[in-house]
């Protein structure tokens, strides 16, 4: 359920990279903001990388306990 | 503390990137003129949107239109609408080919920016004194008065890259710290298989998965420069296909040490896989690039980032955001390496 | 020496085993033909790009064929019993050669087969075969290596898909590079440069299996 969401919520935000108005702000201020998009996907890769070691680690620590 | 030096390190180096690569301003550049085209002998108006500049602060603006080396126009009446916006009179020179317009870079000079160049700016079509009756400029053999350097750090200014080109500090070290992290990956499959230490297959897994975590992120971050520069998300550029294949050999290695039932040989037949990976890794990225036209810098034809692009202020944030990107890609792999050491020390125990 | 004295007695079983379970050859045999006929039937006219993809394609999809079974084909026991006698290097050395050969038989039956129906483009048949030749030598070595992994594991069918079309891909690029100029497709200057960029390869992927099959061998 959560994976589906979760496409969802990436299709949604493909949705909104099409829309005229994100062509306009990516296209303006010299494109900074493409610079921009691309910091915040290393920026939420690497975080999602600790959550997932984050995850792995909660469910070997219950495992431990029991 | 001490022992913890090279995360600091690399964290500070990564912040560092960020920082300056972000805040080091754009040299002051010509975004376009219009009209694109004029013929020769008539006289124009040309309008010039400037980026980053200071116009109106300005006191000596200078403006040319440049055939060659020897053949420069004067703009004269300069009106200055904006920081960023002025208009400016041309009497053309004529020409007299019918066949071929000739290309004129356009020249922006003043104290406070230095000099910024529009290659191709204007189109010079055919005019001759017989088609047009107004008495012509005639071309000056240099310009008159010295160009200034715009003093402080900059960014090259590059059309269609802009501000863009500071990805080159986030995605092209993903690239490289990538290829360092993999090769780590592979000599932790050779000692493994030398010397059968279990921590040196965790530590190979690992590093692979940091690996494929920067390749992915390169990709995506290829992807978004890609969809605003080149026109697209995925061009079918080789660089990018061959990366994607890349991807494909590691996920595969995820997928082969998935199946197996048992540890040891799981652990033994993947490290003899990661070694034969990295192997193709190289001929995929830097071998068959060279076979292809590519739209990346420094394949088919196109300039390297190397000569005029990587200036020296560039260096200054690209190689620390190498160092930096490897750093941090080190430590997340430690964080996995530790925690698959936890898993087989504990899960070991519980089995027995 | 032991080692390539062994080679030629192995080399000679492969061809023994493949002589006696003829139905296996008999089925790359026929897989070849009815590819050629399937592409045939779909294209009819093949301009000489096409062409020269879809030939690549379907040796590709014949080598795995033909190659996969190279350590599947004999079960545990057997290769338990050839481990006491052989060398590893010799096993993966006469592999090698048994599949590269076995490879060239079935890609220069393929140009012909296809050549027959969809016509035959090539010009520079001395570069083609070169093409042939390197391609077969590389694909025996990468698919031969690549099954020697994937029969270690489970679902090994699978696994070998999934783990030898990534690897493959750096050969088959430049391969189709080189026979677009054999097909006159592209005219390139630097061809002998991309000869021997296949030629690197192979020698580096020859070179790791002749090192790395060892550790995938005892157990």
């Amino acid at each position: 359920m959560r994976k589906v969401k979760m496409s969802m919520g990436f299709l949604l935000m493909c949705q909104m990279l099409n829309a005229q108005e994100t062509q306009s702000l990516m296209e303006g201020s010299g494109k900074i903001y493409v610079v921009l998009a691309t910091v915040l996907a290393i920026y939420f890769g690497v975080i999602l990388f600790l959550t997932i070691i984050e995850r792995k680690l909660s469910n070997l620590e219950r495992q431990i306990k029991d | 503390m001490i022992k913890h030096w090279w995360k600091i390190l690399g964290a500070l180096l990564v912040l560092y990137a960020f920082v300056a690569g972000l805040l080091i301003p754009l040299k002051p550049g010509i975004l376009d003129v219009s009209p694109e085209m004029a013929k020769g002998g008539s006289k124009i108006t040309l309008d010039i949107n400037a980026y980053n500049a200071h116009l109106s602060q300005a006191k000596e603006i200078g403006i040319w239109l440049k055939m060659d080396s020897v053949h420069f126009v004067e703009g004269n009446n300069i009106r200055i609408l904006s920081d960023n916006k002025l208009k400016t009179d041309f009497q053309l020179p004529y020409w007299k080919s019918k066949e071929s317009a000739k290309e004129m870079t356009l020249i922006l000079d003043n104290e406070i920016d230095g000099y910024s160049l529009l290659p191709g700016a204007v189109q010079l079509t055919y005019g001759a004194p017989d088609t047009s009756g107004i008495s012509s400029n005639q071309w000056l053999p240099a310009i008159n008065g010295q160009l200034h350097q715009k003093e402080g750090l900059t960014f090259p200014y590059r059309n269609i890259l802009y501000e863009t080109i500071r990805n080159l500090f986030y995605h092209v070290p993903l690239w490289f710290a990538m290829l360092i992290i993999l090769f780590a990956s592979m000599i932790y499959s050779i000692l493994f298989l030398s010397k059968k230490n279990q921590k040196h297959d965790h530590a190979a897994l690992a590093l692979a998965q940091v690996g494929i975590l920067y390749g992915i992120l390169g990709l995506v971050t290829g992807a978004i420069w890609a969809r605003w520069t080149w026109g697209d998300w995925w061009s079918f550029d080789v660089k990018q296909n061959m990366s994607a294949v890349a991807m494909l050999i590691y996920l595969a290695y995820f997928v082969l040490r998935s199946s197996f039932e048992d540890y040891e040989q799981e652990a033994r037949i993947s490290a003899v896989y990661n070694i034969f990976a990295f192997a193709t890794l190289i001929p995929l990225l830097f071998v068959i690039p060279r076979l292809y036209d590519s739209l990346h810098p420094g394949n088919g034809g196109n300039p390297g980032f190397g000569g005029e692009d990587l200036d020296n202020t560039m260096r200054m944030v690209f190689y620390p955001a190498i160092i930096g990107f490897t750093l941090l890609g080190i430590w997340l792999a430690n964080l996995a390496y530790r925690y698959l050491n936890l898993k087989e020390r504990f899960l070991d125990r519980y089995d027995n | 020496m032991e080692t390539i004295r062994q080679i030629p007695a192995l080399i000679a079983k492969e061809f023994l085993l493949e002589w006696r379970s003829k139905y296996a050859l008999g089925g790359v045999l026929l897989y070849v033909l009815s590819t050629v006929f399937i592409v045939y039937n779909g294209f009819i006219r093949v301009a000489p790009p096409v062409w020269n993809v879809l030939f690549w394609i379907m040796t590709l999809f014949t080598s795995v064929n033909a190659v996969t079974k190279s350590f599947s084909a004999e079960n545990g026991n057997r290769q338990l019993y050839y481990y006491t006698l052989a060398d590893p290097s010799a096993v993966i050395f006469s592999k090698i050669i048994y599949n590269s050969l076995l490879l060239i038989l079935l890609n220069v039956l393929t140009y012909f087969a296809f050549s027959l129906v969809a016509g035959d483009p090539v010009r520079d048949k001395g570069l083609f075969y070169l093409a042939i030749l390197l391609g077969s030598i590389g694909m025996a070595v990468t698919f031969t290596f690549i099954s020697a992994i994937a029969n270690k594991a489970r679902n090994s069918a699978t696994l070998m898909a999934i783990l030898g079309f990534p690897v493959i891909i750096p050969i088959l690029v430049s391969l189709i590079k080189i026979s677009a100029n054999a097909l006159g497709v592209i005219t390139d200057t630097s061809v002998g440069q991309d000869i021997m960029t296949l030629l690197a390869i192979d020698a580096i992927l020859l070179a790791l299996a002749y090192i790395l099959f060892p550790f995938l061998w005892r157990d």
